[in-house]
């Protein structure tokens, strides 16, 4: 059907024009080509400078700035992040926080890792048990929230009836007890583990030969624990500290669900501390300094995690 | 196997020793079952006790020792005093809607883009990989204030559109490091046949990378969803409208007016709101498993 048409002459074409003409649609096709990548890639473009580099510069300036939103920020050098260490409320919450993330992080890894290790030990029914196990965390944060409200209440809840069972007479106030209060979070979450499923998938890929070869050294089974199974987690350990750091210090809907980071601060964390100053007193300059401050804490993980990453390449084995 | 076992026999003829082994076994079995039961037992028991409360009565629930493990008698009226007390039907569509409005455009830009890393050779592409990871671990509060300043500039708030513009622009950098990890693990052959055929890489990318990345695709469903459900910072900034208010919210709202005595609406509630995403979450959850053995998590 179309040979009569190529075996022609082409309309308007020099034949001696062919060679050039094809080579510059070739070059026009292989610029295409090569813009083809930044093309998928530009909403990720707009989208990394537009909502992320802006507000981090954004941040940056404006934490030297008194700002209200209404009136034009006005520049006051680092006062902003003096005023951080001094203003009473705020130092509570910044001591809260970092109580949260040091005691928190590493109770909730420990108790992770021996949820994920129990979950590992091989007898019957244990798929089922995984399956229970993850129960927990399917539950939405608002209601978990009302459910541990109902738990810890001073009157009404289930611990205090523990505590009586136990044969003390006195309940705790608990979520009431501006002392007490930051470490009922710290316990809810060391109590929920951190990372059980990351730990439990890095059991899995611990090599059964290198059981085998311990067994037969004759290991016991703390040796094989200590000396097997717990270095072939760390780049899992690794992963899980860096990414519950993070996490920690955006703890932010349970507090606020829970007692609104009350009483009398007892339960501000890092994240409402940015919310409040920001939508609530309208201190943008705190906020921002307070996001920045977050900011290089988060730029200094990513950092560890890069230098690390070498110990994540090994254990990967092929790819 | 069975030489082993023959040989084991062999070696250690005496059935005592067998005995023994066996004995000492059962021991192992018994307490790793018993710590099982420890951990489950303390794991599952909030969740227990909201679906027990929700069905008791206010006396029975001022009853608090001996604890009262079972409603007796059950009672429906929690639920029909937490439903009075707002338009939950409205909340759970708004929490829908938000999930549609941030997971389509997120999908689909993530998608591209994560086509881009995976598949496509351009200079710097390792470069521009490192600074998603990066911005996969920053926090949301770091960039929240100026957001919120820029939304209100542009007259977005009370709108869906903080909702919908943003997640046209890839900011997902999860989403986009785990479906890049995914389309690189999809073989080379598939898309080069394609190619020969005259397919572009938009045909490529609709007619084989994605039809292949079903599971994948599923688990960034049940993720968005989960996240609408849960998440507490965006509707509070952007929400906070009564007709514009997700679950979250509304729940905080429920939660704040109630006081001691009722628990029962509030475990009633929290039933409600609570079955959907762990029905949601027991159905994504093979497919969490699938996606990370498959991803791995190295960058």
């Amino acid at each position: 059907m179309t040979s009569p048409l190529l075996s022609g002459p082409q309309p308007g074409l020099d034949p001696a024009e062919a060679p050039g003409l094809l080579d510059r649609l070739a070059r026009g096709r292989s610029f295409r080509r090569r813009m083809l990548p930044f093309l998928f890639l530009l909403p990720w473009f707009v989208g990394v400078l537009t909502f992320q580099a802006y507000p981090i510069l954004d941040s940056f300036y404006h934490s030297f700035t008194i700002y209200d939103v209404f009136q034009p920020a006005k520049w006051i050098g680092v006062r902003n992040y003096v005023n951080l260490a001094e203003h009473d409320y705020t130092r509570k919450a910044l001591m809260n926080t970092l109580l949260y993330v040091v005691v928190s992080v590493p109770g909730g890894l420990v108790v992770g890792l021996l949820q994920a290790l129990l979950l590992n030990v091989k007898v019957r029914g244990v798929q089922l048990f995984r399956t229970l196990a993850i129960v927990p965390g399917t539950v939405p944060v608002a209601g978990a929230a009302a459910v541990f409200l109902f738990i810890w209440s001073p009157n009404l809840g289930l611990i205090n009836s523990f505590i009586k069972a136990l044969g003390f007479p006195r309940g705790q106030a608990w979520l009431t007890d501006p002392v007490m209060v930051k470490w009922v979070f710290i316990f809810m979450t060391i109590q929920g583990g951190i990372g059980m499923l990351i730990f439990l998938a890095g059991l899995q890929n611990v090599p059964q030969e290198l059981y085998d070869a311990a067994k037969i050294d004759g290991a016991k089974s703390i040796q094989t624990l200590f000396k097997v199974t717990l270095p072939m987690l760390t780049p899992y350990t690794l992963f899980n500290l860096l990414t519950s750091l993070i996490g920690a210090f955006q703890m932010f809907a349970s507090p606020m669900l829970m007692t609104g980071g009350g009483p009398a601060g007892g339960s501000t964390f890092y994240g409402q501390l940015i919310y409040e100053n920001a939508f609530r007193y309208f201190k943008m300059g705190h906020a921002a300094a307070l996001s920045w401050i977050l900011f290089v804490i988060s730029m200094f993980i990513v950092v560890l995690l890069f230098r690390t990453s070498a110990s994540w390449v090994y254990y990967e084995g092929g790819n | 196997m069975a030489g082993i076992r023959t040989a084991r026999r062999y070696i250690f003829p005496a059935g005592r020793f067998t005995l023994g082994m066996r004995a000492s076994r059962i021991i192992q079995h018994a307490s790793a079952y018993l710590l099982i039961a420890v951990f489950l037992f303390f794991a599952l028991l909030p969740v227990f006790w909201m679906f027990s409360n929700a069905f008791k009565t206010l006396e029975q629930m001022r009853v608090t020792f001996p604890i009262q493990w079972i409603p007796n008698p059950v009672t429906l009226e929690n639920f029909a005093d937490g439903w009075r007390a707002r338009d939950w039907l409205l909340h759970l569509r708004n929490t829908l809607m938000l999930a549609v409005f941030v997971l389509i455009p997120t999908m689909a830009s993530c998608i591209l883009a994560a086509y881009a890393f995976a598949r496509m050779r351009f200079p710097g592409s390792e470069l521009l990989m490192l600074l998603n990871i990066s911005l996969m671990l920053m926090p949301d509060f770091v960039t929240m204030v100026p957001r919120y300043v820029m939304m209100a500039r542009l007259g977005w708030i009370g709108t869906w559109l903080p909702a919908i513009i943003p997640s046209m622009l890839a900011l997902n950098p999860a989403m986009v490091f785990v479906l890049r990890q995914f389309f690189r693990a999809i073989p080379n052959e598939l898309s080069e046949a394609a190619r020969l055929d005259g397919c572009n890489d938009l045909v490529i990318l609709w007619r084989i990378i994605i039809p292949l990345s079903k599971p994948i695709l599923a688990l960034q469903i049940v993720l968005i969803t989960s996240w609408a459900w849960n998440d507490l910072l965006f509707p509070l900034l952007y929400l906070k409208d009564k007709s514009m208010q997700t679950l979250t919210l509304a729940m905080m709202g429920f939660i704040g007016t109630r006081g001691d005595t009722q628990y029962g609406p509030m475990m009633a509630m929290s039933v409600l709101v609570s079955l959907p995403m762990m029905a949601l979450s027991y159905y994504g959850q093979r497919y969490f498993t699938e996606g990370f053995t498959l991803t791995g998590i190295k960058g």
